[in-house]
């Protein structure tokens, strides 16, 4: 189980206010929103790339805010794969396995599991420059995989890929959350995927989860304009909500639903 | 076709009338056998001039009797040296078909018989500067064109000295000094401290260097300028700064003779001085370097399990390793060219640099000029050497590296 209580950070230009978050394991969780929303930066302040300046990251109740990166045993899979371009892509794969310095046996067991697993046995040789984009991505989850995270973070994976690719990997993610299990947190501005795959979403605006739940309760009942335009509601739907003020429209994060409620 | 064949024929025979004519005159400019053997160089002439015509430019045609003319008063009216007209001149007619030959022919005339004292060491930059102009394709314009050739002309002018050096000895002279004991000592000397220094403060500089690209902090600024006051300070400032402190008289100095390692006049002087000149390169080079690393990497890299140290040796080295290899090469030559601060401070073991000198201080030049050759060309070797390595990489770092973008 993941808790998030209260993050807040300021990082230039993205800032978190106030975010708090419960994912039990075996949960799917999209964090849905328009790009500069904070979504990375709460991403990466969960893999331990910032430090909150309040608020705590808990991890089955183990405190991991100060912690190192390498130290939290999550997997995060990066936008544009960020495979390393001087190893393979079986070097890649093993990576994290060869830093723990598990037994060789071990690390073919896992490394040779995941290639069949996500089919790319055929790829193996390659120098990781001539990867395609899906191929890239494909190797980057199982490079995140190998070190059986205790959270899966996926920072907006296919927004770099092209429709039939997306669709492809989509599928896949789909899979192996179901066969492993894994509790997953996936970042992306795309409802499409967020109905696809998550079965839990969180809405992010200003820095601010604006709403969360899940799908299908977000989707019954938004709470304000912005949610139900962004989950792409009927024009009915939007109309009988509270309007968002200009603040909110300007992600400042001051919400009208919130003074109404 | 037959009307070609006529043509051909008058031009032979007029030819052989002017050569006859010469021959029969009160005064022959030429000897019998000279004039035979101009007459068949101008045949050849003939033979080249009508492949020109093929192709009907009358320019053309112009240009190739210009340029015979220009060869004919330069080393038949103004030199007089007909041997040398007929090899060049047949080197012409063969390369006019082909216009890059051409310049390199002309530069070739221009060094070897107007800048005739200077011929190697004029042939050398010229030839590669056309070579570089020759070789710029699209997108040069002229401006940028006019740049590079300039700025290489005005190189070689400033390098002129070094080329004119390096080829004032012959093989045997630079052979017999290199067997000298001496010279052959201090030689390997220099190339012995230098790679030590080089190595000693790859361990500290390059640390530093992945820290400053890394790292922001409060007066980094003055951090990095304070990098750079090596190559501000005058050497024998450096070398007077490095006496002070750890010369024969000093407290430090003085108590690590007594230790038994005295650091002045010993090995370990020359190399703390080489690496105090050649901090700079080193730090400075390997720090763009490692800026060039995207971050990402590294992230991923402490993402799966690696520590920050791990991260260093594992992903950020080899990954700017190309641009640490520049700099550790720099560095290198720094410390081998180094003469101002050895001088002072660790005037023995003699360095090459020193022996250079207090040869020039014995004998003069002339005494002086077999060694500064020697260590001019052994260090352009390795020099070169060094450089070239580095393109024999596995890989290069692309600047982008997404890893994997179609």
């Amino acid at each position: 189980m993941i808790e998030l209580s209260r993050l807040s950070c300021r990082f230039g230009d993205f800032a978190l206010s106030d975010v708090s978050l419960r994912i039990d394991s075996g949960e799917y969780w999209v964090i849905l929103g328009p790009s500069g929303c904070g979504k990375s930066v709460l991403l990466q302040t969960i893999a331990g790339f910032f430090v909150p300046d309040r608020g705590r990251v808990l991890v089955d109740g183990e405190d991991l805010t100060a912690s190192a990166p390498e130290r939290r045993g999550m997997g995060l899979v990066f936008q544009q794969a960020a495979l390393f371009p001087h190893k393979s892509v079986w070097g890649n794969i093993a990576y994290g396995l060869r830093a723990r310095k598990l037994p060789r046996q071990d690390i073919e067991r896992t490394v040779g599991g995941l290639v069949d697993r996500l089919g790319l046995r055929a790829i193996l040789a390659r120098p990781v420059a001539t990867l395609s984009g899906g191929e890239a991505q494909r190797v980057a989850v199982a490079r995140a995989l190998a070190i059986r995270p205790r959270l899966l973070l996926l920072d907006e994976p296919m927004s770099a890929l092209d429709h039939n690719t997306r669709l492809e990997l989509q599928a896949e993610l789909g899979q192996v959350h179901r066969e492993l299990g894994l509790t997953t947190l996936h970042v992306t501005h795309s409802r499409e995927e967020a109905a696809a795959l998550g079965d839990h979403v969180a809405v992010m605006l200003g820095g601010r989860i604006v709403q969360q739940g899940t799908l299908a309760q977000v989707q019954a009942g938004p709470r304000c304009a912005f949610v139900a335009n962004f989950l792409g509601l009927p024009a009915s739907a939007v109309a009988a909500l509270p309007a968002c003020s200009s603040k909110c429209q300007e992600m400042a994060g001051e919400c009208l639903a919130d003074e109404a409620s | 076709m037959n009307r070609k064949w006529q043509y051909a024929a008058a031009a032979i025979l007029a030819l052989a009338v002017i050569h006859v004519a010469m021959g029969l005159a009160p005064a022959p400019p030429f000897t019998l056998g000279v004039n035979l053997a101009l007459f068949f160089t101008n045949l050849f002439v003939f033979y080249a001039a009508a492949t020109v015509l093929r192709r009907r430019s009358g320019r053309l045609v112009l240009l190739f009797v210009a340029g015979y003319g220009a060869l004919f008063v330069l080393l038949l009216v103004i030199l007089n040296r007909p041997p040398l007209f007929i090899l060049l001149v047949v080197a012409y007619a063969g390369f006019f078909g082909a216009p890059v030959m051409l310049g390199f022919f002309a530069i070739f005339v221009l060094c070897f018989v107007v800048l005739q004292p200077f011929a190697f060491e004029t042939f050398i930059p010229l030839s590669l500067i056309y070579a570089v102009f020759m070789a710029t394709r699209a997108r040069a314009t002229l401006f940028t064109r006019v740049c590079l050739g300039g700025g290489l002309a005005a190189l070689s002018v400033v390098l002129f000295p070094l080329i004119h050096l390096g080829l004032q000895d012959s093989l045997q002279t630079l052979w017999r000094t290199f067997t000298r004991g001496d010279v052959a000592s201090a030689i390997w000397l220099s190339l012995l401290t230098s790679t030590v220094a080089t190595a000693v403060l790859a361990l500290w500089a390059v640390p530093l260097a992945y820290a400053l690209a890394r790292v922001e902090f409060a007066g980094k600024r003055w951090a990095l300028a304070i990098v750079d006051v090596p190559i501000l300070v005058p050497q024998s400032v450096a070398g007077v700064a490095l006496i002070v402190l750890l010369g024969p008289g000093s407290v430090l100095g003085s108590s690590l003779e007594r230790l038994g390692l005295p650091i002045a006049g010993s090995l370990v002087g020359v190399v703390i001085a080489q690496i105090f000149v050649a901090s700079p390169f080193l730090v400075k080079t390997a720090m763009t370097a490692f800026e060039s690393v995207p971050l990402q990497y590294e992230l991923a890299s402490r993402n799966l399990g690696a520590s920050a140290a791990a991260t260093f040796a594992r992903i950020s080295v080899p990954l700017a390793l190309r641009g640490i290899l520049v700099g550790a090469t720099l560095a290198w030559a720094r410390a081998v060219s180094e003469f101002g601060c050895i001088v002072l401070f660790a005037s023995s073991p003699v360095t090459a640099p020193v022996l250079v000198h207090t040869e020039f201080l014995r004998a003069g030049a002339s005494e002086s000029r077999p060694i500064a050759v020697l260590l001019l060309v052994i260090c352009l070797w390795v020099f070169v050497m060094l450089q070239f390595g580095q393109t024999l990489l596995p890989f290069a770092l692309k600047r982008q590296g997404g890893g994997g973008r179609p």
